[in-house]
């Protein structure tokens, strides 16, 4: 008796002790700050204290751009657009501060178009880009378009630019008419590859476009909205397809890296097939456990190939990095509290946070994933703004 | 009382699963991450979002660094505690069963 009590007792201690600490551990990393619907939560200031300084640094700036661009040039650009459209929720939030953050996102914009201008389209794009042309002649890329419509016109939601009026103007026309002639109604981001990510941030632009300008695109986007129900939905999960050809022949199917932020732009166009999508998401890739979530990067009825997007995805969890960041958003978008909190809990657990002289940054991440963050903490106002038809 | 040199050798030869040898482990387990940690190597974590933490740095070393660190830091917050409670629960239970396992000490 006494022998086998001597080899089971360490076993079962074992056993009852992580029964004990790991439904505990959320605790330790469990955030306890309550999101205003008005106001910056003191995890927002941080995190925008760190990319304010990298814009105001530009050794620092350039340190951290070379970091991400050795391996993903994109990243330098969407990093871009997560801050300028962060600094504008920012500014919406604290009116007091607008003109500080003004500052940075003209900066901001002006630099990217000046490299768009000097360096060329292929500057923000990975190598791959240039292996064949482009099916649309002149090449353009949606990814480019798409995002710097949506940076010019936040920046005029919060305050009117002249400057701006006809770089918008001109980004939007292009972007309609490219559209128009692909049977799915979408442009190339890359040759003969078109992203729901690219065409959905592009019809949040036009659509804030058509409210700061007056003009009228609805039929178009009613029309968007309509074949990418038909031609896009991914028959197993009714969730959106990630990428595409240029006449909708589907690529990848849905994904974490893409559909959070997809339903976030939807937003604009229909919010119930947004929340749909949402919630569509959150059943099919968000998982939950010990207080714990975050993304997987694909359904288990689609598995895709692990691409620059998806970040490391952990084995058995199927955790992605590049899905977890972007459900944030998702979450934040849709007013899911406890989703959002317990995915902030795992950041806060597996993201290695560094926290010095009242700023944040996450080890794990980088500067475009820092900045997806940033704005998953500060989204709210100005796509109720848009959505009102009233911004000033 | 026991020399401090008697003490080291006890430790260093109690079993691994006695709660001296469980003790001992989260004691390592502990110090590798507070190396980890002070080399600096947390910062090569950025390799799971597809960066690099120095880009002089060649990438292999770095992600070698990184899952050192990893390993060391989840090895604190998830088997450290789990060790050292499991070191009470085991001696607890010797006390309060009367049976007593102490050349596992």
């Amino acid at each position: 008796m006494k022998s086998i009590v001597r080899y089971v007792r360490v076993p079962l201690a074992l056993i009852v002790s992580a029964a004990i600490w790991l439904p505990c551990l959320h605790f330790l990393f469990a955030s306890h700050t309550q999101r205003e619907q008005r106001s910056i939560t003191p995890q927002a200031e941080a995190l925008g204290g760190r990319h304010l300084e990298l814009w105001r640094n530009p050794e620092l700036r350039q340190l951290e751009l070379s970091r991400m661009r050795v391996s993903n040039a994109e990243w330098d650009f969407m990093g871009r657009t997560f801050i300028v459209l962060s600094l504008a929720e920012m500014s919406l939030r604290e009116p007091a501060r607008k003109f500080e953050h003004l500052r940075v996102m003209d900066d901001i914009i002006d630099e990217t178009l000046r490299l768009e201008r000097d360096e060329g389209l292929y500057f923000f794009l990975m190598p791959y880009a240039k292996a064949r042309p482009f099916l649309q002649q002149p090449a353009r890329s949606q990814f480019i378009d798409g995002e710097i419509a949506m940076m010019l016109a936040a920046r005029r939601v919060v305050e009117e630019k002249p400057a701006y009026v006809m770089p918008l103007t001109e980004r939007v026309n292009a972007m309609v008419s490219r559209m128009k002639q692909s049977p799915v109604l979408s442009a190339e981001s890359y040759p003969d590859e078109c992203w729901t990510f690219c065409n959905a941030i592009s019809v949040a632009a036009i659509k804030t476009a058509d409210v700061l300008d007056g003009t009228d695109h609805s039929a178009f986007l009613r029309e968007w909205l309509a074949v990418v129900r038909k031609k896009l939905v991914h028959p197993e999960t009714g969730l959106l397809v990630s990428s595409y050809t240029l006449d909708g022949q589907p690529l990848d199917g849905p994904e974490g890296s893409s559909i959070w932020l997809v339903a976030h732009c939807l937003r604009l166009l229909d919010e119930d097939f947004a929340r749909d999508q949402f919630l569509r998401a959150k059943k099919e890739l968000g998982r939950e456990m010990l207080g714990f979530a975050w993304s997987r990067e694909w359904p288990t009825s689609w598995r895709g190939p692990l691409d620059i997007d998806s970040g490391a995805v952990i084995p058995l969890l199927e955790a992605s990095a590049g899905g977890s960041g972007l459900a944030f958003v998702g979450a934040s978008s849709f007013g899911d509290r406890d989703y959002f909190s317990k995915l902030q809990t795992s950041l806060d657990f597996a993201a290695f946070p560094v926290q010095k002289q009242g700023r944040l940054r996450y080890c794990a991440s980088n500067q475009v994933g820092d900045a997806v963050l940033l704005y998953a903490e500060v989204l709210g106002p100005m796509w109720d703004k848009i959505k009102s038809g009233k911004l000033r | 009382m026991k020399p401090k040199s008697s003490i080291v050798r006890g430790l260093l030869r109690a079993p691994v699963f006695s709660p001296t040898g469980m003790i001992l482990r989260a004691l390592l387990i502990v110090l590798s991450f507070a190396i980890c940690h002070a080399l600096g190597w947390r910062e090569h974590t950025t390799f799971i979002s597809g960066s690099q933490a120095d880009v002089v740095v060649d990438r292999s070393v770095s992600t070698l660094c990184a899952v050192a660190y990893m390993a060391a830091y989840f090895g604190s917050v998830l088997i450290v505690p789990v060790l050292l409670l499991a070191a009470i629960l085991i001696n607890l239970w010797d006390r309060v069963s009367g049976m007593n396992f102490k050349h596992e000490r």
